[in-house]
């Protein structure tokens, strides 16, 4: 059968499509929105890690200001340890160096050790000799086959030879390219210095301290401190060539004194050998005199007696000035004998304890008339505790009679004469002043006051006959008994005699006997 | 049952004299005929055959171990120039030595492990206490030099070490080891017995700018850092190229600003000391460093690297509980040296302040510290340190 149709159950699935494109589009735009904001964190995440990277990149930029910074700070750090050291090192040489001068020695304190402390492994010392030719005093770690090579090349090198002239330290940092490429050859050194050893009488030689091509360059630094070295070196240098000079200058002198004091010492003893002829020759002539004069003395006598026959007055005058003059002849034949002795050493002293005062009083007793008849004043100021004191009184009586008696010669009328006695207890000795009022002594005469034969030169000495002998003879009595002295004098106001007779007397410790005059 | 620790030094030109007064000097502190252990720490110029062999006769020690240094350390100073010698005697310790010569014929971790094997060779009982070792300053592969001897002597077990060398130039290296002295050679000493040893490790370092990723590394070599060659980390810093840095500025650069190296552990840094700048713009550092590591450039100051001694004194107090240790050895780095300068042994002084007086110290510069990085907080494994100071003490 065709052409029948049969009914269908048919379906309506629009309201499925619907709800399907509802929920698609539902989703779609969940989707879409869930995309959306994901796109906005996406973004903000990238923001974010664009501003990271921003900030680490800032970051790196700052970092490397600071390394920059740092790196500056560490080389200016490194620069200031090294010229620390160098000071270090140079303030222990300088220490060393003063302590010698001997040129030897300070070269030798220029040694690897210094070298290698103030940062260098080459070092070269030169120096001109006394003929001005340059030598070679310290090397190190330089071929010594290369040493006349690099004199003779250095020398005629021009920036060299004006750092001799100038005085100036120059090395691998400012010195010129045909400079530096000789210094470079030459010692196989990349960095150099070169400083010229300066004294004040020039330039006496140079310094080169050098480093192989690895080690740092040379700074500014190191060419002061090595300028330092060098000027410290010349310094000790000349030091030790002043006090070689002064030195050897000292030994001359000294042989010379030698040589002088031995032909003194000969002189001396010549001197002394005709000084002991001249007191035995005086010695022997008075003791020849003496005796004859005696006879001459007591025929005198005799005949002015008249015992062997009247004689007219006119002879007994002349006999009577015969007499005088004998006895002044005898005067002075005693004192030269005595001299004479004292000079030979045969005046033989006894010392024995006495006080001072009965002795002075006794002299002025004995030299009243004389006083009287000038009318001059004695004043006798001795203590009255005054110690005991040992002496030979006999010679000390002559040394007061001998100085009062000169006194009372020049001290015009009216004036006065002192004798003062202090003891020094510190000393142990007691000090005599005889002092007048008279006419005083100069200067130049006082210095010779003392001496054999000597009269001052003046109008009361010209009046009054004297030998000469009495003071020469009072000062070797009283150096005979271990005392001193000396003479003070004011042209117009007189003169006075100090001398000083210890406590003890001295031998008595030693031999207690006789001493001779001579022994003092 | 005693041990006594006597220290000599002298600092006279003639090397050979040089080393005669310092072993007498120790020998005058020690009064003894021979002696157990000699440790000595001498500048370049005094490595001298004749003078180990004049110090062996003097001192008669059954073990001898040394290294050249810049500067050797004492309690009260620090001498540049110079033979210091630590003698020992104990009938507590038991001490082995070794040594390997011609590192250059052998890879690094494969001379390390060498070496620990001779040490235990050479070591007659069972306890270990701690290792301590001196490493050549011209080989470029301490890390691995470490790890050799860390993989035969075990994690646990304490390993202190330097690198020794002559200068901040590294010109030359050289150790000493019983009558001889040892060039591009490694020499150790394994200590056994009744000890109690402590270690502490400190540097000051601080990051500096901002953070980096070593994108490239291979062992010690940095390749790249964000994307870029590593030098360029340096030129953007101190504004040269690398040439210039190479030439004149590598020597300053690597001692003061050297890289950190991010680890583990928040804020705590592996300082790596740059070595070489080769021409393809890498940068060649002491130790290894790995790929992915966050990198700074680091900064201390005079304070902080003072404070960093003080730190670690402090660190070796708490860990004796207060004991006195019997001597203490101390590996600072040249790089601290140079930032101290002068003021270097004020650092040093801190040592004997925090653990007394009486206390022999003797120590030396360092261009590389081998020691467990974070020793008080965490065990954690022995490492090549650079810019920081170790020390090592036993009681």
């Amino acid at each position: 059968m065709a052409g029948v149709a049969y009914p269908v159950n048919q379906v309506d699935i629009t309201p499925f499509l619907i709800v399907a494109s509802l929920l698609l589009v539902l989703g779609i735009s969940v989707l879409a929105y869930f995309f959306i904001g994901k796109s906005e964190e996406f973004k903000e995440l990238k923001a974010s890690f664009d501003k990271m990277m921003r900030s680490f990149n800032e970051l790196d930029e700052q970092a490397k200001l600071i390394v920059k910074t740092d790196l500056e700070l560490n080389k200016i750090q490194e620069e200031l340890d090294r010229r620390l050291i160098g000071l270090n090192t140079l303030q222990k040489l300088a220490r060393t160096m003063s302590m010698t001068l001997d040129e030897q020695e300070l070269f030798q304190k220029i040694n690897q050790d210094l070298a290698t402390e103030l940062g260098f492994s080459r070092a070269l010392v030169l120096a001109y000799d006394e003929n001005n030719a340059m030598n070679t005093r310290v090397n190190i770690g330089i071929d010594p086959s290369k040493l006349e090579h690099i004199q003779s090349e250095l020398t005629v090198d021009p920036q060299f030879l004006n750092a001799l002239k100038n005085g100036m330290t120059f090395s691998s940092l400012n010195s010129s390219q045909k400079t530096k490429a000789r210094i470079v050859q030459l010692f196989e050194t990349e960095h150099f210095i070169l400083s010229p050893l300066l004294t004040q009488r020039g330039v006496s030689g140079a310094l080169f301290v050098g480093n192989r091509y690895t080690a740092p360059a040379v700074t500014e630094g190191d060419e002061e401190i090595v300028a330092i070295l060098a000027s410290q070196l010349a310094q000790s240098l000349e030091n030790s060539q002043l006090f070689e000079q002064v030195y050897s200058s000292s030994r001359t002198l000294e042989t010379k004194v030698n040589e002088r004091t031995k032909e003194l010492s000969h002189a001396l003893k010549d001197v002394e050998e005709i000084s002991k002829k001249k007191s035995e020759f005086i010695s022997a002539v008075s003791h020849e005199l003496r005796t004859p004069l005696t006879s001459i003395k007591g025929y005198a006598s005799i005949l002015m007696t008249g015992k062997v026959g009247e004689i007219p007055d006119a002879v007994k005058e002349r006999l009577g000035k015969i007499n005088t003059h004998s006895d002044n002849l005898v005067k002075l034949i005693n004192d030269l004998l005595d001299i004479s002795r004292i000079e030979s050493g045969r005046v033989e002293m006894k010392a024995e304890p006495h006080a001072i005062r009965p002795m002075l009083d006794n002299i002025s007793d004995l030299l009243t008339p004389q006083l009287r008849d000038k009318g001059v004043t004695i004043k006798l100021n001795i203590p009255a505790d005054l110690p005991m004191l040992e002496y030979d009184d006999t010679q000390l009586d002559r040394v007061f009679i001998n100085l009062i008696g000169n006194a009372i010669k020049f001290t015009p009328a009216n004036g006065i004469i002192t004798v003062n006695a202090h003891p020094n207890l510190e000393r142990r000795e007691v000090v005599f002043e005889v002092a007048d009022t008279g006419i005083g002594i100069n200067k130049e005469n006082l210095t010779k006051l003392f001496d054999e034969f000597f009269r001052v030169d003046n109008e009361i000495n010209m009046k009054v006959k004297g030998t000469g002998l009495g003071l020469a003879l009072a000062k070797n009595i009283v150096e005979a008994h271990y005392g001193h002295m000396w003479v003070t004098s004011e042209e117009g106001h007189g003169t006075t005699f100090h001398f000083t007779i210890p406590f003890e007397h001295k031998l008595k410790e030693t031999k207690k006997t006789k001493k001779t005059i001579g022994d003092a | 049952m005693a041990t006594h620790i006597g220290i000599g030094f002298s600092s006279t030109s003639d090397p050979v004299e040089a080393f005669k007064a310092a072993a007498i000097e120790a020998k005058t502190q020690l009064n003894a005929v021979h002696t157990d252990l000699v440790i000595i720490f001498a500048t370049s110029a005094y490595a001298n055959t004749q003078g180990i062999v004049t110090l062996q006769r003097i001192l008669q020690p059954k073990r001898l171990i040394g290294s050249i240094t810049p500067g050797i350390i004492f309690g009260d100073r620090v001498e540049t120039r110079g033979v210091g010698v630590m003698a020992i005697i104990s009938d507590d310790w038991h001490f082995s030595t070794a040594s390997l010569d011609q590192l250059n014929l052998i890879p690094a971790r494969e001379a390390g492990y060498s070496l620990a094997q001779s040490l235990l060779a050479d070591h007659k009982t069972p306890q270990r206490s701690t290792c301590l070792y001196f490493y050549d300053g011209l080989r470029k592969n301490g890390t691995q030099f470490c790890a050799g001897i860390r993989e035969e002597l075990g994690n646990a077990l304490p390993i202190v070490g330097a690198i020794g060398v002559d200068s901040t130039k590294i010109t030359a290296t050289h150790h000493f080891y019983q009558d001889r002295i040892l060039a591009d050679a490694a020499v150790g000493l394994l200590i056994g017995g009744a000890s109690v040893v402590s270690i502490a490790a400190r540097h000051s370092w601080q990051p500096l700018g901002k953070p980096r990723i070593i994108d490239n590394s291979s062992g010690n070599v940095i390749l790249s850092i964000d994307k870029q060659p590593a030098v360029r980390l340096y030129e953007n810093y101190f504004h040269a190229a690398d040439a210039i840095l190479r030439a004149e500025q590598l020597e300053d650069i690597r001692l003061l600003y050297p890289l950190g190296i991010g680890t583990s552990t928040p804020r705590e840094y592996l300082i790596r000391m740059p070595i070489d700048i080769p021409d393809d713009g890498s940068i060649l550092c002491q130790g290894d460093v790995s790929t992915g590591s966050p990198v700074h450039l680091m900064i201390t100051d005079k304070d902080a690297c003072r404070q960093s001694i003080h730190d670690a004194a402090m660190d070796i107090r708490t860990q004796l509980f207060g004991k006195q240790p019997k001597f203490i050895l101390v590996f600072e780095s040249l790089m601290r040296r140079k930032i101290l300068g002068r003021s270097g042994i004020q650092g040093i002084h801190a040592i004997q302040e925090v653990l007394g007086h009486s206390v022999p110290v003797f120590g030396m510069y360092t261009a590389g510290e081998v020691a467990p990085l974070g020793t008080l907080k965490t065990v954690s494994r022995t490492q090549l340190l650079n810019g920081s100071v170790v020390l090592l003490a036993i009681g």
